[in-house]
C-alpha cells in the first residue's frame, strides 16, 4: 500500500467513523448523506471494514445525486489505484487516490485536493462489458483518468488527504471540458436558482440543451421535483411538446408528474388532454403510442365504470381535428401493444358530443 | 266382646256362656228362669262397672248393638237381650260354687223375696274410659325467648269422672304417676289440675276450685296430657274415690293410662352424613337443619333422619313419618339410586324399630319460602299426627360460571348446570400485561330470600384467584379463599366475582370453585370446574419458495414464525403482524399447557375489521389450523380452549392489500448502444429511473395500499412495500462466429468455474425458467425484502397509502469478439424474454411475496458485425428486429396471489449467474 494511502487510513481512524453502506443507500433513496465525522449508530468499523464499506459501484443516477443537494460533486483525476480485498462476492475493489480539480458544488468541498475514494467493480469482464453502463464498472481505472465523482462533503481539515470516502455517483470524463460536466453544472444551476421566472428560463434552456444529462434533469425538476409551480411547469412542458428533441420527455413528464388524477376538472388537466389528443395524430408514432397509453391511464379507461370521471375530465377539452385523431386511433387499434388502449380512447372520444 | 263372663255374687259365681262355649269343670247349669233371677241379682241397674261391662260384653256377643251407648244407658235392653238368650238357648248360665268357699256346694236356693226395710243406697264412682293412651308433649328451648316450651301439642285425652247416683260426699281424683301425665280443665289451654289434694278434690255438693259449679254426680270431664313416657303399658293409674255422704259409697273406680313418647332426630352434615351427630332437641326445632335442594345430577348430600324407638317399648302401634310440606323429601338410602322413590309417607310398626332407630335420608326438594318452613313430622297412626318433628330449611345454593363475554356490554352466557361441571370453564394464566380475561362467577341469591346462614365460596386448589372486578387492570385486589358470606349481615342478593388464572393447571379441571353452607363439608357444594391454561399461538408464514422449483437457493427459513400468548386486542399492547393480502396460507398451531387434549376453537375477530375476512380452517388435529389471508384490514386470529371460546389468545394481524392503476410500461427503441472491445456488448439503454426516456423498459404505476379503511390501521401500511420484480422467461441470445461456432448465455447448475466455458467436458444442466433478474452486488440479491426487485425500482413516496412505483431496466448482451475456438463475431441473434411483476412484501415477513400484477416484455439485440477495412474494430449493425416489445400495461392479479404461484421467481440463482457457453 502506498504511503499516502496509509496516511489516509490513519486520518480515517482519527476523524472519520461514518459513511458506511448507508451512504450508498442514502444516495439511492434520494436522502441526504450522513454527516461527515459523526459516529455511526452501528458497531464501530474495523479499518478494513470501513474500507470495504466505501467500495461501491457508485452507480446512483446523477439526477438523484444532484437533486439531493448534499453531495460534493468533484471533477478529479485518478492519481493512484490501490486494489484491495474484494468488497463482495464476484467483485473487485480497492481505493483510488483522486486529485480534485474542481468542486461543482462549491463550497461543499472544503477538504484537501487529495482524496481517497473506494471503488468496486464486477470481477467478471463479461459482466463489466455487459452491465458496465454506469459507475466504476463503466471505466478502466488507471491513473490519469478524469472522473466526475459525487462524495460526501468534507469540512476543513489540515490533513493532506482525506478518505477513503464512498462515492455515490461517478462518470468517466474525457477531459475537464467534458460536456457531461457542463450538463451537471446546468442541473446544479437550476437547483441553485430560486427565482421562478429565471428557473423557468433555465429549465426551458436545459430541456432543449444538447448537453448530456441536463435535458432529462430539466424535465425531472419540472415534474417530480416540483422546482417550479405546476402551472408554469405545465405551460413549459406543453410548449416543449412541439420541440422534437424534447417532446418525448415533455409528454412523459406531463403524463406522469403534472397530471392530477384526483381532479379531473382541473383546467391544467384539460390543457394536457387537449395537447395529448393532438399528439395522437402527429408524425411521431412512438410518441403517439406513448401518449395513447398515457391517455388510457389518465382517462381511467381500465375502469369501465368511471364514465362520470371521464365525462368530467373531457368536458370542455379543446380537441382539434377530431376525425384525424379518430383515424389515427383506428390505425393504432391494430397495434398488438396498444391496440386495446386505442380502442378504449377512441370510444371516449367518440362519445363526446 | 266376650263369649263367657263371670259375675261375682255373694253365693258363688254366676257364669254366663254362649251355648257351645267350654265351661270349667264342676260348673253347674242353671235353668233359664233361675238364671234370669240370679242375673238380676248380680247385675242390678246400679251394678258396679265391671259387672255392667261383663253383661254388656256377653250381650254384645249375642248381637246386641251398643252404638256407643254405655251399659248404664242400655241396662234394661241388655237384660232383655240376655233373657231372650236364655229362652232360645243361645245363652246358658252356670254356677261355680266351688270357686268360692272351697268346693262345690249345693246350688243356692232362690232367696226369699226381700223384706221391705229401709235400705241405704250405694253410690259408685266411675272413670271413663277405663284405659287410654296419651302422647308426650315435646319441649325445646327457644333461643329467641330463652324459654323451654312445647313444640308439639298432642291431643289431650278426655276422661269423665262421675258417680252413678247423686253423691253428696267428697270425691277425690288421683294419679299414681303425676310426673308422667298432666290434667287440664280443657281440651286446649285451660288450667292444669294438680294432684295436690285441693284441685283434685270435689268437696260435698261443690265443684273443685277450678270449676266450683261442677258436680261429680253430673260428671266432670278433665283432660289428660302426656308429660313423660310410660315405662310400661298402662303403668299409670287414675283413681276416683268417694268418701262421706249420705249413701253407701261404692268402691274406687280406676283407669289406666299409657303415656307414649316418640322421637325423631336429624343429624348434622359433618364430618360425614352417616356419622355426624344429631342436632340437639333445641336445635332440631329452633335452628333446624339446612338441606340443600337436590340437583339434577343428584349430587347434594342427604341428611340422616332417625325415628328412635318408642317409649314404652311395648307400645304397639304404627308410626308415620311425613314431610311437613313439599320442600323436603326422604329416601331409604343415603346415596341416590336410579329409579328410587320417595320413602314418604313412611310407616313403621313401633315394635319393629331397631335399637339404633329407623334411619331415613332427607334432602331438599324445592327451595323453602322462608327459614325453617319445612321439616319432618312423626306421628302415631290413629293417635297423634304430630308426636315429634324436626325443622328444616330447604336451601337453594347456585354457583354459576359464565362463558366469555361475546360482545362488549352484553352479559356473558351462563354455563348450564351440567356443562359447568362436565365441560368446565377454561381461564388463561394471567400475564404481566394483564391481557387475559377473567371469568364471571355468580353466587346466585340464596333461596329462601330470608336465608340467614353463612355460605362459603372456596377455591379448588390455588391456581385460580377471585377478584371483584372484570378488568384485570382494575384496582380491586384479590379476594382470599375461602370467602365467607354471612347472610345475616350481608344482603342476600346475587353476588358477582371474577376468576383469574394464576398458575397453569397440572391437569384438566384441577381448579374451580365450591359454594357450600358453612355447616356443610366442601363436598356438599354447588361446583364449577375450571382449568387454568396457557395457550401460545405459533403462526408460520411461509416464505415464498422458488417458482421454478429446481436448482433454487432456498430461503434462509421456511417460514416467518410469530408467537402470541397475549389476549390483548389493542395493537399497542399486542403488536400486530403486518402481512400482505393473499399471503400464502399460514399454518397455525396452538401449544397448550397443560399438554393434554382439550377442545380448541379457532376463530377470526374483526380488530377492527376491514374488507372481507381472513378464513381459518381447522385441521383434524384441533390444535392446528390454516389461515387464508384473502382480505384486508385488522383482525385477531383467536385460539381458545373449550367449546365456547374460553381463555382466548390472539395473534393480531393487519392485512394490507394493493391495487394499482395507470400502469404504463414504456418501451424505448432508441437507446441501444454498442461497445466494442474484447468483449462486445449491446445495451438497450441506461438505468435512470428518473428519466423514462433513457431506459429500455420503464414501468410506472400508481399503487393504492389499503388496510381496510380504518384510519388507525394506516400506519401499518408503511410496513408494506411494493416494487417490480423482473424474471427471465427465456433467453435465446447468442453470438455467431465462422464455422458454425457460437456463444450463448446459459444458467447452469453447477455453475462452471470457467467463463466462458470452452471445455466440452464441463458438465452443466440448465436450471430452467423462470429466473430472477436482479443486479447489484452478489450479497444483495434476494436476501429478503426489496432485494428481489430490479435495482432501480423505487417507490415515491416510499410509504403511505398512495405511491408511485416505478422501475427502469436496460438489459444488455455481451459476448467475445473473437471466439476462443477462432474467428470473429459475425452476428448476434435472439431475445431475452422477461416478465415483470408488481410484488409486495411486509417488513414483518420479508421473504414472503405476493404478486399483484404482471406484464411481459422482450429485448431483442439482433445485429450483424462488419469490420471496416483495412483492420478496423468490429462494428455492430442493428437489425430491424432489434428492439423492446411488450404490453403497454400491467395486468392486475386481483387481490394478489403468492408470487411463486404466478411464476414469479424470487429465489436465486439470478440471471447474472449466467455463463457464456462457447462450446
Amino acid at each position: 500500500m502506498a504511503k499516502s494511502l496509509q496516511a489516509a487510513l490513519l486520518w480515517l481512524l482519527m476523524s472519520c467513523a461514518a459513511c458506511s453502506g448507508a451512504c450508498d443507500g442514502g444516495a439511492k433513496s434520494g436522502g441526504p448523506p450522513p454527516a461527515h465525522g459523526t459516529s455511526s449508530p452501528h458497531e464501530p468499523l474495523s479499518p478494513s471494514d470501513h474500507v470495504k464499506s466505501t467500495m461501491t459501484f457508485a452507480d446512483a443516477n446523477w439526477a438523484d445525486t444532484v437533486a439531493a443537494g448534499q453531495w460534493a460533486i468533484l471533477v478529479a483525476t485518478i492519481e493512484e489505484v490501490a486494489p484491495g480485498p474484494p468488497p463482495e462476492e464476484e467483485q473487485i475493489g480497492g481505493t483510488l487516490r483522486l486529485s480534485v480539480a474542481r468542486d461543482l458544488t462549491k463550497p461543499r468541498w472544503e477538504g484537501p485536493p487529495s482524496v481517497l475514494v473506494g471503488y468496486a467493480q464486477y470481477a467478471s469482464e463479461i459482466l463489466r462489458a455487459r452491465l458496465g453502463g454506469q459507475g466504476w464498472n463503466a471505466m478502466d481505472l488507471k491513473p490519469g483518468q478524469m472522473v466526475l465523482v459525487a462524495v460526501p462533503p468534507v469540512p476543513k481539515t489540515t490533513a493532506e488527504v482525506v478518505g477513503p470516502l464512498g462515492a455515490v455517483s461517478v462518470e468517466k470524463l474525457a477531459s475537464a471540458a467534458d460536456p457531461f460536466v457542463a450538463g451537471v453544472e446546468g442541473a446544479l444551476a437550476i437547483e441553485e436558482e430560486k427565482d421562478t421566472a429565471k428557473r423557468v428560463d433555465l429549465l426551458r434552456a436545459g430541456a432543449k440543451s444538447n448537453l448530456p444529462f441536463l435535458p432529462g434533469y430539466s424535465h425531472y425538476a419540472m415534474g417530480r421535483l416540483h422546482r417550479i409551480p405546476r402551472k408554469e411547469a405545465v405551460a413549459l412542458e406543453l410548449s416543449l411538446l412541439s420541440d422534437a428533441g424534447s417532446a418525448v420527455r415533455a409528454q412523459s413528464t406531463l403524463e406522469r408528474e403534472l397530471w392530477l388524477d384526483e381532479t379531473p376538472a382541473d383546467p391544467l388537466n384539460k390543457q394536457i388532454l387537449g395537447a395529448f389528443f393532438g399528439l395522437l395524430a402527429g408524425p411521431d408514432e412512438a410518441l403517439a403510442k406513448s401518449t395513447l397509453t398515457g391517455l388510457f391511464n389518465m382517462l381511467e379507461c381500465e375502469d369501465e365504470a368511471a364514465t362520470d370521471y371521464r365525462a368530467e375530465a373531457m368536458k370542455d377539452v379543446a380537441i382539434s381535428d377530431k376525425s384525424a385523431i379518430l383515424g389515427a386511433l383506428k390505425k393504432l387499434g391494430s397495434d398488438p401493444e396498444v391496440g386495446d388502449d386505442a380502442r378504449a380512447v377512441a370510444g371516449v372520444l367518440a362519445s363526446l358530443k | 266382646m266376650k263369649r263367657s263372663v263371670r259375675l261375682g255374687i255373694t253365693n258363688g259365681d254366676l257364669m254366663l256362656a254362649l251355648t257351645g262355649e267350654e265351661v270349667p269343670p264342676g260348673a253347674e247349669p242353671v235353668e233359664p228362669r233361675e238364671a234370669m233371677f240370679w242375673l238380676r241379682v248380680a247385675a242390678p241397674p246400679a251394678a258396679s262397672s265391671p259387672v255392667l261391662h261383663a253383661i254388656s260384653e256377653i250381650a254384645e256377643a249375642l248381637g246386641y248393638p251398643f252404638n256407643a251407648a254405655t251399659p248404664f244407658d242400655d241396662h234394661a235392653w241388655v237384660m232383655a237381650t240376655l233373657e231372650s238368650g236364655f229362652k232360645d238357648r243361645r245363652l246358658r248360665a252356670f254356677r261355680l260354687s266351688n270357686t268360692q268357699g272351697g268346693g262345690k256346694g249345693p246350688a243356692p236356693k232362690p232367696p226369699k223375696p226381700p223384706q221391705p226395710q229401709p235400705v241405704k243406697e250405694t253410690v259408685n264412682p266411675t272413670i271413663e274410659p277405663a284405659t287410654l293412651v296419651v302422647v308426650v308433649t315435646k319441649k325445646a328451648k327457644d333461643p329467641a325467648s330463652g324459654k323451654t316450651e312445647p313444640y308439639t301439642h298432642p291431643k289431650r285425652q278426655a276422661i269423665t269422672l262421675k258417680t252413678d247416683k247423686s253423691f253428696d260426699g267428697t270425691a277425690t281424683f288421683s294419679c299414681d304417676k303425676p310426673d308422667k301425665v298432666k290434667f287440664f280443665t280443657a281440651k286446649k289451654d285451660g288450667t292444669e289440675i294438680k294432684i295436690d289434694g285441693t284441685a283434685n278434690v270435689f268437696p260435698p255438693k261443690k265443684g273443685p276450685p277450678w270449676n266450683p259449679g261442677a258436680s261429680i254426680s253430673s260428671g266432670v270431664t278433665i283432660y289428660v296430657e302426656g308429660a313423660g313416657p310410660s315405662a310400661a303399658l298402662d303403668d299409670i293409674t287414675l283413681k276416683l274415690s268417694l268418701s262421706g255422704g249420705s249413701k253407701t259409697n261404692g268402691p274406687d273406680d280406676k283407669a289406666t293410662v299409657t303415656s307414649v313418647e316418640v322421637t325423631l332426630d336429624i343429624h348434622k352434615s359433618q364430618p360425614a352424613a352417616a356419622t355426624a351427630p344429631a342436632l340437639s332437641q333445641d336445635d332440631k326445632v329452633h335452628a333446624g337443619r339446612n338441606l340443600l335442594v337436590q340437583n339434577k345430577a343428584k349430587q347434594r348430600h342427604r341428611a340422616k333422619l332417625v325415628i328412635q324407638q318408642v317409649k314404652p317399648a311395648a307400645f304397639k302401634g304404627d308410626l308415620v313419618l311425613k314431610a311437613k310440606n313439599g320442600h323436603v323429601d326422604a329416601f331409604a338410602d343415603e346415596k341416590t339410586k336410579v329409579g328410587e322413590a320417595s320413602a314418604l309417607p313412611f310407616t313403621v310398626a313401633a315394635d319393629k324399630i331397631p335399637a339404633a332407630g329407623q334411619v331415613l335420608w332427607a334432602e331438599g326438594a324445592s327451595a323453602s319460602d322462608k327459614m325453617r318452613d319445612t321439616g319432618f313430622v312423626l306421628g302415631i297412626k290413629g293417635v297423634e299426627d304430630t308426636a315429634d318433628l324436626v325443622s328444616a330449611t330447604s336451601v337453594q345454593l347456585d354457583l354459576d360460571i359464565c362463558k366469555r363475554r361475546k360482545k362488549k356490554g352484553k352479559d356473558p352466557e351462563v354455563f348450564s348446570d351440567e356443562d359447568k361441571v362436565k365441560k368446565g370453564r377454561y381461564v388463561h394464566e394471567q400475564d404481566a400485561a394483564k391481557s387475559h380475561e377473567r371469568a364471571k362467577l355468580i353466587v346466585r341469591k340464596v333461596k329462601p330470600d330470608k336465608f340467614d346462614g353463612k355460605i362459603v365460596l372456596q377455591a379448588l386448589g390455588a391456581k385460580v384467584e377471585l377478584y371483584p372486578d372484570e378488568d384485570p387492570a382494575a384496582a380491586g385486589g384479590v379476594i382470599a379463599s375461602p370467602h365467607e358470606i354471612d347472610l345475616k349481615t350481608e344482603k342476600n342478593e346475587e353476588k358477582v366475582f371474577w376468576v383469574q388464572g394464576k398458575t397453569v393447571s397440572g391437569a384438566l379441571f384441577d381448579s374451580g370453585y365450591f359454594l357450600h353452607l358453612k355447616d356443610d363439608p366442601v363436598g356438599n357444594s354447588d361446583v364449577v370446574m375450571m382449568t387454568v391454561v396457557k395457550l401460545e399461538i405459533t403462526a408460520k408464514v411461509p416464505t415464498t419458495p422458488s417458482a421454478r422449483g429446481t436448482f433454487a437457493v432456498a430461503a434462509p427459513r421456511a417460514s416467518h414464525d410469530f408467537k402470541s400468548s397475549s389476549n390483548a386486542k389493542k395493537f399497542a399492547d399486542n403488536a400486530p403482524t403486518t402481512l400482505v393480502q393473499s399471503t400464502a396460507d399460514i399454518a397455525l398451531e396452538v401449544k397448550t399447557t397443560p399438554a393434554v387434549p382439550m377442545p380448541i376453537e379457532w376463530s377470526v375477530e374483526d380488530n377492527p375489521g376491514g374488507k372481507k375476512e381472513p378464513k381459518v380452517t381447522k385441521k383434524a388435529k384441533v390444535t392446528e389450523a390454516t389461515l387464508a389471508t384473502k382480505a384486508v384490514g385488522g383482525f385477531s386470529i383467536v385460539a381458545a380452549a373449550g367449546d365456547d371460546g374460553d381463555a382466548p389468545v390472539r395473534w393480531n394481524i393487519v392485512l394490507v392489500g394493493l391495487t394499482f392503476k395507470s400502469s404504463k410500461v414504456t418501451r424505448n427503441q432508441t437507446n441501444f448502444t454498442y461497445r466494442a472491445g474484447p468483449w462486445w456488448s449491446v445495451s438497450s439503454g441506461a438505468f435512470n429511473v428518473a428519466d423514462p426516456t433513457v431506459c429500455a423498459m420503464h414501468t410506472s404505476l400508481k399503487a393504492t395500499f389499503d388496510a381496510g379503511g380504518n384510519a388507525a390501521l394506516d400506519t401499518y401500511i408503511d410496513k408494506v412495500h411494493a416494487g417490480i420484480v423482473n424474471v427471465l422467461e427465456s433467453t435465446t441470445a447468442q453470438s455467431s462466429y465462422p464455422a458454425g461456432r457460437r456463444e450463448r448465455e446459459r444458467i447452469l447448475s453447477p455453475k462452471p468455474a470457467a467463463n466462458p466455458v470452452i471445455a466440452p467436458a464441463t458438465p452443466g444442466v440448465d436450471i430452467g425458467y423462470p429466473i430472477l433478474d436482479r443486479g447489484g452486488a452478489a450479497g444483495t440479491r434476494a436476501t429478503g425484502g426489496s432485494t428481489i426487485y430490479l435495482s432501480s425500482t423505487r417507490s415515491v413516496p416510499p410509504t403511505g397509502k398512495k405511491r408511485t412505483v416505478e422501475t427502469c431496466d436496460s438489459p444488455a448482451v455481451g459476448f467475445s469478439t473473437a471466439h476462443p475456438g477462432g474467428g470473429n463475431v459475425t452476428a448476434n441473434t435472439g431475445v431475452n424474454a422477461f416478465k415483470i411483476y408488481l410484488v409486495a412484501y411486509s417488513d414483518d415477513a420479508n421473504f414472503t411475496y405476493v404478486a399483484f400484477g404482471s406484464g411481459n416484455w422482450t429485448a431483442d439485440y439482433s445485429g450483424t458485425f462488419t469490420y471496416p477495412p483495412p483492420a478496423g474494430a468490429a462494428v455492430w449493425n442493428r437489425a430491424a428486429s432489434c428492439g423492446i416489445t411488450g404490453g403497454a400495461h400491467l395486468t392486475a392479479i386481483k387481490d394478489g396471489k403468492p408470487a411463486n404461484t404466478q411464476r414469479c421467481e424470487v429465489r436465486p440463482p439470478v440471471y447474472l449467474d449466467y455463463i457464456i457457453d462457447a462450446r
